[in-house]
């Protein structure tokens, strides 16, 4: 058998692989008899699913307005300052919305940060943070980079001229930007706007933390003792996010004519004159509210728990070696979980650059439909299946369910990138490289994989950066004791010990900022 | 008023540039005609054009001065050519004059209004000049309709408006098809009806013929050369390809490092080059050393006659295609001016020859076919008008600094 038809085989099971946590889906719910026209005629189900779809469209317009905001503040106004805001404005990015959420309610918490800084000025309680302005403003506080950084892009490379040609042609600055800038970012902002609503439909950490009663939250509080309910739901999360993606392609698809975005010439700046300092301070206030307020919050308290050692009782309680070997697991588990997810992800994406077909194309379209697929969603099909299985206890909660799980969330970030890889290696020269005489594992040694390891390398730390940041799937599928820093900051945050789960975040906060300075922004203008 | 326009329209005014090309021809009679003429008939214009006039712009980009002194104007209905190098500041030119760049002093008059200067600066949407960039800058979301009619605001006559003006190039009932799915000329021809749509003052185009190939270019060149004409508009043209200039402007305005060299008509401009680099520029050149008194000039071509009076030591400007070469045993060579062929160029329509010439090496064209071979001796013969003779000091700058030189691989000057 040669090596082509080993990986069509492989591309076809990996098709079946990512189909079939939603398939299983259908199955139990079939099976179950769980009756869904029944759950979904009562508002128990329509609650949670109008919340779900309420703050996901307000939380994507909220960042579409913030992220193409502050990119188009820092590429055409004269801020002061400029480079510098625009440098810090994609870091958000880096906090888990859990650890975000974690942030704000520390920092809002009884003898925290804020009630410390705010009493003296005759504040007496501070507010609880929960409900659906809790959970809008954290989740808008950190995703808009995801919709800040490719409109960004669009922007500084975006042809002047066609900006300077509505002027001449009579418009003023507004219409312009509303004629033509808005039109010429458009794709940016909306496929910015796409993962953000993905993101926050799949959020369960920060709902789940500021008590906003979602279809993730709901899922998981009804696992244990009304099984219909959650597979129901997990059912109806599922549909819903793969919605989202189909009606975004199909909105993309529709549209016709695409702008020059390869200008060499610098966009114009826009002089606001005194007006630049109100603008600069919007700006910075945007990224005092998504960077340094968490930070602070969480430093504040981590530096509370260190400097009472002695103090066992509630928010102070640290565990310095317990955040040690969960740094050391979680790094351990992560780089397991991506290296077998790019070796994995690498003969399919070896089939769509050198032997596209359709079969490859399909099995990549439900590959590609996984990512869509909510983390929570994937953990629920893996739990129920692993639990109904004869020999359940050899494999609920271990490492290798764990690491499928992990495969089975983030393998089409590792199969972009892995494309990348493949892509980086010519055909010519594994063609050179078999006339001069090398065979097929020869030219995989010494050609092929020199070439595509940078490649294969990016793909890896994508994929490590998301099983770090991951919440609902290690929660619920991670062998229960193996310590890992996201499950621990939230059972830190159960039993609200605020400088544990401070400490455990800033760890986790600072090992996914260097992962996403090496692997995102290292690679950007900001480098 | 609308029956005197008409007439006019039809038989094109004396001293107008007779309609050419098959746009000038045939859409001649709808140009000028009703609404367009009515609606911004000023006195002296047709369908709205007026003149251009640059007091002093100066113009720096940091510690690069870009513009020195310019001062250009020109008549309404009239076309120029900017003429120069890439650098030389006639794109920013463009720029200050279309508003897209404030110069650093200066005034900027279109017609009877200042748009720049003494303080004002009008924004570029209030200027009314329609520019054509290098740049293909439709709007690739809006159909060719909407990107024709984005410059007509909530005028009520836009759907006529845009029939009208695709009609004048020739690409009436393109109104809904997207620009994606035009050619590089049709889309080019869109941006020009996109431009004169609102009427505008007067006309930019820079460099608008760059990104076409060479055939699609002549094409285009003349048949907005004939638009131009018919619509007796007023246009700035800027290019950096002397053919290009000379074709398309009723006059040419050559520049270099920021200032106008010389203003005149292509005639002018090629035969009476106002410095060596100017004659260099618009066309291959040799120069050869003489000693000028009055109206003739000895060189080692022989005494030629000049076409201005000039003494002393000069360089003499000798075009390719005014240097005979005759074999010396011909029949009126006599043999005082003899060089040998290093290199020929045969191109069918044309013979080039390199020629050492004492120190020198001269070219020399001819629409003959080649008599001569490489190696031959050869009598060079001048055989053209009076000639232009610049001071020898003139010119030992210009050597010194050595660029600019066209063709150079047949550069005499080397």
């Amino acid at each position: 058998m040669d090596a082509g038809r080993l990986c069509r085989l492989w591309g076809l099971g990996l098709g079946v692989f990512f189909a079939a946590p939603l398939g299983y889906l259908v199955y139990e719910n079939i099976r179950l008899r769980s009756d869904v026209l029944g759950i979904l005629g009562v508002w128990r189900t329509w609650g949670p699913l109008r919340n779900s779809v309420m703050l996901a469209a307000a939380v994507s317009v909220a960042a579409m307005i913030v992220g193409t905001t502050m990119a188009w503040a820092t590429v055409r106004l004269d801020l002061p300052g400029r480079r510098f805001w625009a440098a810090l404005a994609p870091l958000p990015l880096v906090f888990p919305t859990f650890v975000g959420a974690t942030a704000f309610i520390a920092l809002l918490a009884r003898g925290g940060l804020a009630e410390r800084l705010l009493s003296p000025l005759g504040f007496g309680s501070l507010p609880r943070l929960q409900g659906f302005w809790a959970a809008w403003l954290v989740l808008t506080l950190f995703t808009y980079p995801y919709v800040y950084l490719p409109t960004r892009a669009r922007l500084r490379h975006l042809d002047p001229a066609y900006e300077e040609a509505a002027r001449v042609l009579g418009r003023r600055p507004a219409a312009v930007f509303a004629t033509v800038t808005l039109p010429a970012i458009r794709p940016a902002v909306s496929a910015g706007g796409l993962l953000v609503c993905l993101y926050t439909l799949s959020d369960f950490g920060a709902v789940e933390l500021l008590r906003y009663e979602t279809l993730t939250r709901s899922i998981y509080a009804n696992r244990l003792f009304n099984r219909p309910v959650s597979l129901t739901h997990g059912l109806l999360l599922g549909v819903v996010a793969l919605g989202v993606v189909v009606l975004e392609r199909s909105l993309a698809r529709r549209r016709s004519g695409s702008f020059a975005a390869t200008s060499a010439r610098p966009p114009r700046l826009t002089d606001l004159g005194l007006w630049r300092w109100p603008a600069c301070a919007a700006v910075v206030a945007v990224l005092l509210l998504a960077l340094v307020a968490p930070l602070a919050a969480l430093g504040y308290w981590a530096g509370r728990g260190i400097a009472n050692p002695g103090r066992r009782i509630g928010a102070f309680v640290l565990d310095g070696a317990g955040v040690a070997t969960a740094t050391v697991s979680t790094v351990a588990v992560s780089a397991v979980a991506a290296a077998v997810t790019v070796l994995v992800m690498l003969p399919l994406a070896w089939l769509l650059v050198r032997r596209p077909s359709l079969g490859a194309s399909a099995s990549n379209l439900l590959v590609t439909a996984g990512f869509a697929l909510p983390g929570i969603v994937v953990a629920l099909a893996l739990v129920f299946w692993a639990l109904q299985m004869p020999f359940a206890d050899v494999i609920y909660q271990t490492l290798p369910l764990l690491v499928a799980g992990y495969v089975l969330l983030f393998g089409a970030q590792a199969a972009n990138a892995a494309q990348a890889a493949v892509g980086a290696v010519p055909a010519r020269l594994s063609e050179n490289a078999r006339t001069l005489g090398a065979r097929r594992w020869r030219r995989l040694r010494t050609v092929e994989m020199p070439l595509m390891t940078p490649g294969l390398l990016a793909a890896g730390g994508l994929v490590f950066l998301s099983v770090m940041k991951e919440l609902p799937l290690t929660l619920l599928m991670r062998p229960t004791n193996l310590p890992m820093l996201s499950a621990d900051i939230w059972d830190s945050m159960e039993s609200f010990f605020l400088a544990q789960a401070g400490l455990e975040s800033l760890v986790l906060v600072a090992a996914s900022g260097v992962l996403t300075w090496l692997l995102v922004l290292r690679r950007s203008e900001f480098a | 008023m609308p029956n005197a326009r008409r007439a006019t329209a039809g038989a094109p005014a004396p001293g107008d540039p007779a309609p050419r090309g098959r746009i000038g021809l045939a859409r001649g009679g709808r140009v000028a005609n009703g609404r367009s003429a009515r609606a911004h008939g000023g006195a002296g214009d047709r369908n709205g054009f007026r003149d251009l006039r640059l007091l002093d712009v100066h113009k720096s980009f940091g510690p690069s001065k870009v513009l020195h002194d310019v001062d250009l104007s020109i008549e309404s209905g009239r076309t120029l050519s900017l003429l120069g190098p890439s650098g030389c500041g006639k794109t920013t030119l463009m720029r200050i004059v279309a508003g897209l760049e404030v110069a650093d002093s200066g005034e900027i008059h279109v017609g009877d209004r200042l748009l720049a200067g003494n303080g004002v600066h009008v924004a570029p949407e209030a200027r009314r000049i329609g520019l054509l960039g290098q740049e293909r800058s439709l709007f690739p979301h809006l159909s060719v309709g909407g990107n024709v009619a984005y410059g007509l605001g909530r005028a009520t006559d836009r759907v006529a408006r845009v029939h009208e003006v695709l009609e004048m190039v020739d690409l009436a009932g393109f109104e809904k098809r997207m620009p994606d799915s035009l050619s590089g000329g049709q889309q080019q021809r869109v941006a020009i009806a996109r431009a004169l749509a609102p009427r505008p003052r007067m006309l930019l185009l820079d460099e608008p013929f760059q990104a076409l190939d060479v055939h699609l270019r002549v094409e285009l060149q003349i048949e907005i050369r004939a638009l131009l004409g018919a619509l007796g508009a007023t246009a700035v043209i800027v290019t950096h390809d002397q053919d290009e200039a000379f074709i398309m402007g009723d006059e040419v305005a050559v520049m270099q490092d920021g200032r106008i060299r010389q203003r005149g008509t292509p005639t002018e401009v090629y035969s009476h080059p106002e410095t060596p680099w100017v004659a260099s520029f618009v066309g291959d050149a040799n120069f050869v050393n003489g000693v000028g008194s009055g109206s003739t000039v000895a060189t080692p071509l022989g005494r030629l006659s000049t076409c201005c009076s000039v003494s002393g030591e000069v360089a003499v400007l000798l075009r390719p295609a005014h240097i005979r070469l005759l074999e010396p045993s011909a029949e009126g060579a006599d043999g005082s001016a003899t060089g040998q062929v290093q290199a020929m160029r045969f191109f069918g329509h044309a013979t080039e020859c390199r020629v050492r010439f004492g120190d020198e090496v001269l070219l020399a064209r001819s629409d003959r076919m080649p008599s001569v071979r490489v190696g031959d001796d050869v009598v060079l013969r001048y055989d053209g008008p009076p000639v232009v003779a610049y001071p020898a000091s003139v010119m030992a700058g210009l050597r010194r600094n050595g660029k600019q030189w066209r063709g150079a691989p047949a550069s005499p000057a080397r």
